[in-house]
């Protein structure tokens, strides 16, 4: 389980891993800070009592990046692996959102997006239930979720290909639509099914405070 | 060829922090609000917008990203100390070109 925190870690942090996705398909709560280097957008995490680790897009880092910063303290090449490879399996996160981790060989200013990367539907599921617990009453209709897929997920070149089976839509379209279709929220309990899309449950809630997207506090009332 | 670096123009990279820069030929850094580390930290590659940019002599520490190098004082060899106003610094020496002007 990973939470984010209320207030900021108090140490020195190194970065060493990017994820290409935005701060905002982490977590709701963001706080924007100055620091020595530039401004940011942050959040800070905790796994179980033993890891901390911050999230923080700067200015000048490319939009829909996020960096993971760990303790300056955590210096070991293994610890770094094992503490990274945890933060990505926690957020379930799919491999192909990793642009760079420690160890990995790279040029400077630049990161490069894996051209496999795209929405597939397990990820498209947590999407939706992200989209709805920021909604009044944790509802969402799928046209809006549609509209609001952007703001948390940065479309890929394999996400824009044409649908081969629904014409004038999209591939990513066609895997969000699915969503609703394929009804896996429902029988899973995190989600109730409403006219147009869906009703986040309190089961849905709690998955979404596990993987540290929602403060344990956040409510659907 | 020396790496280039840059700092963006920020409430801590102010214009009159660019042309104490280039006249001293150094850039200077201090400690993160919970931190008692002393260091320069900058964006690697080439600068889009204000800020300066800047090539040093000095590599980074090796915990740099591929958007961010970081010069602690003492841990990274050329790193120095540098005290104003009573407060300490981490500074590298640099050739700075300032584009707050």
């Amino acid at each position: 389980m990973v939470t984010v925190c209320s207030y900021p870690h108090e140490f020195e942090v190194v970065p060493h891993a990017i994820f290409w996705r935005p701060l905002a398909y982490f977590t709701m709560d963001i706080r924007t800070e100055t620091d020595d280097l530039d401004e940011f957008e942050g959040a800070s995490f905790s796994i179980g009592n033993d890891i901390s680790f911050d999230l923080r897009k700067y200015a000048g880092h490319p939009k829909f990046t996020v960096s993971v910063y760990l303790p300056m303290e955590i210096e070991n090449q293994a610890d770094i692996d094992r503490i990274i490879g945890r933060v990505i399996e926690e957020f379930d996160l799919p491999k192909t959102a990793v642009s760079w981790r420690r160890g990995w060989d790279f040029s400077s200013g630049k990161v490069v997006r894996d051209p496999e990367d795209r929405l597939h539907e397990s990820e498209a599921r947590t999407l939706f239930l992200k989209i709805a617990a920021l909604q009044p009453k944790c509802r969402v209709t799928t046209a809006f979720a549609k509209k609001e897929v952007g703001r948390f997920y940065p479309l890929s070149p394999a996400d824009r290909k044409p649908s081969s089976t629904r014409q004038r839509e999209q591939l990513w379209q066609q895997i969000v639509g699915n969503v609703i279709v394929h009804k896996s929220l429902f029988t899973q309990g995190l989600a109730e099914q409403v006219r147009g899309g869906l009703k986040l449950t309190t089961k849905g809630l709690n998955y979404l405070k596990s993987i540290g997207f929602a403060a344990l506090s956040a409510s659907c009332e | 060829m020396p790496n280039t670096f840059h700092r963006r123009e920020s409430r801590t990279q102010t214009p009159e922090d660019a042309k104490m820069q280039v006249k001293s030929g150094e850039v200077w850094g201090k400690e993160a609000r919970w931190s008692s580390v002393l260091s320069v930290k900058a964006y690697t590659g080439q600068l889009v917008g204000r800020g300066i940019q800047f090539t040093t002599a000095i590599p980074p520490h090796p915990n740099q990203s591929p958007f961010e190098a970081h010069w602690y004082y003492p841990n990274t060899p050329g790193t120095m100390l540098r005290t104003k106003d009573g407060k300490d610094y981490a500074a590298i020496s640099a050739v700075v070109v300032n584009h707050q002007a």
